[in-house]
């Protein structure tokens, strides 16, 4: 920085200030309004979708994978019950009991029919 | 606020969960044996559950541990499943009130279970159903450990049980009423083909927040034209 005597040198300084207190007024305005607004704004939007997007993607991946392999077995037709119980508007509880008896029996006969587990 | 209010949400959400407490319980006593059998001790495997409360990154971390992985390889497989939790919290952010350590202390409740019935299409998050549904699991899940750790394997196989369907079937009963519109549907689409598709390439956790990012992602791209319809 120029290293200027008396006035101007006051100016530099208070200029100095006064950006700081611009930019730090920017910042606080920045983040407590404009930004965290838009981005509360935007979640508000996101967040109806990302619901259905984790759903779909949690059942995708607790159905049909083993660690990193694509696979098919009984919680499939676990899956089908469920669906099914949701269709026919069966409480929460028996659908989800639906499901599970509906699995277990799945690999119950898939055991009894190659002697190995699903 | 009136606290009758909250009582009636934690009850709520408590009672939403419920259902789930048997499959979770089921879980936690085989992690708390399993844990046993590869040398922890049983203080060890309860505090594992109190502090992670998470089923399956637990198991990750437990089955590479036992193979004879390091500490940190552990730790990695946990956090690659745990990575949703973060993105989940984000979400489900605005719905939680207070100080930091409050609101550090609540987001320990987010797991898929907990964080998918909190959800209500009316008002978003909501802390109350957070509360009521967290903190039963989180009770069923660290004692149900804490029997699998001292007394032994209740429970046998899970599997056999058909355990591994509860949690799917929930999340098909709270899907069923967001099938609401030709958004929905394509929301659905979208983040079961990105899971399909990245299942065999990453490790496991992983698919489920490529599909949180893609659907944000055309969301952000897409025009906000036809909002309506999908709450």
């Amino acid at each position: 920085m120029i290293e200027v005597a008396g006035e101007p040198r006051v100016d530099v300084e208070s200029a100095h200030r006064g950006t700081t207190i611009a930019i730090k007024g920017v910042g606080a305005v920045l983040s407590s309004q404009t930004s965290s607004t838009r981005v509360s704004l935007l979640l508000e939007r996101l967040t109806p979708l990302l619901v259905r997007g984790v759903l779909a993607s949690l059942i995708v991946v607790q159905v049909f994978s083993t660690d990193r392999h694509l696979t098919i077995d009984a919680r499939a037709m676990g899956l089908l019950a469920a669906i099914v119980a949701v269709r026919l508007r069966a409480s929460p509880a028996l659908i989800l009991v639906a499901a599970a008896l509906t699995t277990a029996i799945g690999r119950l006969i898939y055991a009894q029919a190659t002697g190995k587990m699903s | 606020m009136s606290s009758s209010r909250s009582w009636k949400g934690y009850w709520t959400g408590a009672r939403l969960v419920a259902p789930l407490a048997l499959a979770i319980g089921a879980l936690g006593v085989v992690f708390g044996y399993i844990a046993r059998k590869s040398g922890l001790t049983a203080g060890a495997a309860i505090a594992m559950s109190a502090t992670a409360f998470a089923g399956s990154p637990q198991f990750a971390a437990l089955s590479v541990f036992t193979a004879g992985g390091s500490l940190i390889a552990a730790a990695a497989a946990a956090a690659g499943l745990a990575t949703r939790f973060g993105a989940m919290s984000v979400v489900a952010a605005p719905a939680l009130e207070g100080p930091l350590w409050k609101r550090l202390l609540l987001s320990q409740l987010v797991v898929d279970e907990t964080w998918a019935v909190a959800y209500s299409s009316r008002q978003g998050f909501d802390r109350e159903l957070l509360i009521g549904a967290g903190v039963s699991l989180y009770i069923v899940h660290t004692a149900s450990t804490a029997l699998g750790a001292t007394i032994g394997n209740l429970v046998g196989t899970p599997e056999t049980w058909g355990v591994d369907s509860v949690s799917p079937a929930l999340f098909v009963i709270l899907m069923a009423p967001r099938l609401d519109s030709n958004k929905s549907w394509l929301t659905i689409a979208v983040a079961a083909v990105v899971s399909i598709a990245a299942i065999p390439f990453a490790p496991p956790g992983i698919p489920i927040l490529l599909a949180m990012a893609v659907v944000a992602i055309v969301a952000v791209l897409a025009p906000p034209a036809d909002d309506r319809g999908c709450r």
